[in-house]
């Protein structure tokens, strides 16, 4: 037990990102109905953006505010101005819009910056938690940790106690009820694309330092948020953070299995499917809760 | 007077002349005449597009190519340089190559660099008689085949040259490898070092991993939990990034000394993996190092700079593009008559002992079942700001070399 607690701890800091992730998806899915493919995307731009202010030698600070605040200005600009056009669109069409929109994030990002190596340093990389005499997990990796966990409890907080949150809900219940009683529309969809953006910002700093820091690399982000949102039928915070957990504590301990250890990437998928069975047993799916988002 | 000024006037033409000289491309003919009349076409399939961008080598071979063209070009005529991206899809790689042989109808490949390529098109190549002269083999399969040739040493060499340098050098007792599961590549590469820690007496761990797996922290913790005193990484460079940070967030560089393949020679990965592993990492070079003098490493540098864009990457493939772009130039120059796809292909199997600045031993075709002529290297030590040289020359002992060195005692002539 002791040598699996190692991987244990990695495997759920990783999982905290996917379940912030998956949190910031479902958040808009909830208010506007769209599944957005481009979270991963946002989340890429906004690490590059970060290295590259820091890389001009200007503060640390500054480079994580330009980054978050560029995703944050993207996906609210796609909010504002774009996905209003689509509103009375299939939803899987504004789904293909969102992908769209990440492979034309990616592939700018891929033409700017290219493949050159680089790395994004945050300040927690070289301290960390000790185990048996060596490093275990760096304090980046708990930051990561404790944010999901707060993320996810301020947005429980937001959607159940704020005058946003209750029109968030509001629309997700039924949009055109909400119209008729003078919620506007446009305007809560626009917050729930800001955050969204803020969310991407943030998870895509953590795997940027994490994980890569490639534009193409980072856009495929979106596939194990997409599975913890899964896990919540892109409904339940609670479950997707569970979700993403899940997801990361897999994909860690599968590295410890030789059969399995160069299947991890698929752990994913594989929870999203099992996921999708589960609530199916019984006819609980997701046309179920949001038919009324058609 | 008179003789004062036509000895000015001597030497200012001797000036020109030998400023000329100077300013004078080192590519084909050297002439300055641009070519004209129907082109020789010439093709590469690189994967650009993908997890890592692979196409340094070709990105060379196209600058030597359009300096050709500016300097005389083949006897006169120009080369047409068509370069397609695999996208590191199989299927991509083969309709790329049949484009070329077919449609194109190619006289030979050159600058081709591809993780994907070779296992697709190496029978295509046979039976159309195409000669691949490659900037960077990566998978087995580009060093099996018949007509398909690299000018590096291959990730597995390279993996076991920097084995070696710490087995040798640094005196480490046990070795863990790392690779990523491509077919064709992870269990390859580490099976060399795997075979070269057996007949050195090391033990060695292989962890080969998923190469879409998001985060290199598990990884590490494998390589922390093998305790070994040695590691190797025997992949690409972007992906041995998340692994080098998440070994540095575990401190692992001070329990282990640390071995990179070529991949790692790039002039951004000092400042890009940090000062933490200054020190700490060798790395092992297929080719001369960048900053060293030497006529084709300058050359290298200058047709870059002059024919290239400021883009390219200046790393150990980029300086193998260079040399498949030369070699192939030498040989098409050398065909007495119409150059097609069998005088092609005749001219590129007959060169032998070709050498270079840029290698440590000679380059040869020749008429092997397969092709595996460099399989020398140096190493260096990753420092703050660069890399520092800190061995001669030395051969590999990967033990899959003992065709191609057997051949190579046979025949003479191909290094002599």
């Amino acid at each position: 037990m002791e040598f699996l607690l190692p991987f244990l701890v990695v495997g759920i800091s990783v999982g905290a990102i996917y379940a912030l992730s998956g949190v910031g998806l479902v958040v808009l899915y909830r208010a506007s109905g769209v599944v957005n493919f481009a979270y991963g995307a946002l989340g890429g731009l906004a690490a590059m953006v970060c290295w590259q202010v820091i890389d001009l030698e200007y503060a640390e600070w500054l480079g994580w505010a330009a980054g978050i605040g560029s995703a944050t200005l993207l996906s609210w600009g796609y909010g504002r101005f774009i996905a209003p056009s689509l509103t009375h669109q299939d939803r899987v069409v504004r789904a293909m819009a969102t992908l769209g929109f990440a492979l034309m994030i990616m592939g700018m990002a891929q033409w700017y910056w290219g493949d050159t190596p680089r790395r994004l340093v945050l300040p927690g990389d070289s301290l960390g938690l000790e185990f048996d005499g060596r490093r275990l997990i760096s304090y980046t990796r708990v930051a990561a940790l404790l944010l999901a966990a707060g993320t996810t409890l301020g947005m429980l907080w937001l959607l159940a106690r704020t005058p946003l949150g209750l029109r968030m809900r509001a629309l997700q219940s039924n949009r055109v009820l909400s119209a008729l009683a003078g919620v506007r529309i446009k305007r809560v969809d626009s917050w729930a694309w800001l955050l969204a953006g803020l969310f991407a910002g943030v998870s895509g700093l953590f795997m940027g330092n994490m994980v890569r820091l490639n534009p193409t690399v980072l856009t495929f982000l979106v596939i194990p948020a997409m599975a913890a949102a899964m896990v919540g039928r892109l409904n339940s915070l609670g479950w997707t953070v569970v979700g993403g957990l899940l997801i990361g504590i897999i994909e860690a301990l599968a590295t410890l299995q030789p059969g399995l250890q160069r299947y991890g990437s698929v752990t994913a998928f594989v929870v999203a499917i099992v996921a999708v069975l589960w609530q199916q047993r019984k006819g609980i799916g997701l046309s179920r809760d949001n038919s009324h988002l058609e | 007077m008179k003789i004062k000024t036509l000895t000015g006037a001597v030497m200012a033409a001797a000036g020109l002349f030998a400023g000329q000289a100077m300013a004078q491309d080192k590519c084909g003919m050297s002439n300055g005449k641009p070519a004209s009349g129907e082109a020789i076409q010439i093709g590469a399939v690189v994967g650009k597009t993908g997890p890592e961008d692979f196409s340094s080598g070709a990105r060379a071979a196209a600058a030597y190519f359009k300096c050709v063209n500016a300097n005389g070009g083949i006897n006169g005529r120009p080369i047409n340089y068509t370069v397609q991206d695999d996208a590191w899809n199989p299927e991509t790689a083969a309709q790329a190559a049949s484009k070329l042989v077919k449609d194109t109808k190619v006289v030979a490949m050159a600058g081709s660099s591809s993780f994907v390529e070779c296992s697709a098109n190496n029978k295509l190549y046979e039976t159309e008689g195409v000669a691949v002269v490659s900037s960077v083999g990566v998978p087995r399969a580009c060093f099996f085949g018949k007509n398909y040739i690299s000018f590096n040493a291959g990730p597995r060499q390279s993996t076991v040259g920097a084995a070696q340098h710490l087995v040798e050098q640094q005196k480490v007792k046990s070795l863990t490898c790392v690779a990523p599961g491509i077919p064709g590549f992870g269990d390859w590469v580490c099976g060399g070092v795997e075979a070269y820690g057996k007949s050195a007496g090391v033990a060695v761990k292989s962890v080969i991993f998923d190469p879409g797996a998001l985060d290199g922290n598990a990884i590490a913790l494998q390589i922390a939990a093998a305790k070994s005193e040695g590691v190797v990484l025997g992949m690409p460079r972007g992906m041995m990034l998340p692994i080098l940070t998440a070994a540095e967030q575990q401190d692992l560089g001070k329990s282990a000394k640390w071995g990179l393949p070529t991949s790692a020679y790039h002039a951004d990965m000092p400042k890009a993996v940090g000062k933490y592993w200054a020190g700490k990492t060798i790395v092992h070079m297929e080719l001369q190092p960048m900053d060293q003098e030497g006529p084709d490493n300058s050359a290298w540098k200058a047709i870059l700079t002059k024919y290239g864009d400021k883009s390219d990457p200046r790393d150990t493939f980029s300086q193998a593009g260079y040399l498949a772009a030369k070699a192939t130039t030498k040989a098409l120059l050398g065909i007495k008559g119409p150059v097609d796809r069998k005088s092609a292909f005749a001219a590129i199997k007959s060169v032998k002992a070709m050498r270079s600045d840029l290698m440590c031993g000679p380059w040869y075709f020749g008429d092997g079942e397969r092709h595996q002529p460099n399989h020398a290297g140096r190493a260096a030590e990753l420092t703050a700001t660069g890399f520092k040289t800190i061995s001669a020359c030395y051969q590999s002992k990967d033990s899959e070399l003992a065709d191609v060195l057997s051949l190579e005692k046979s025949n003479p002539a191909l290094v002599n």
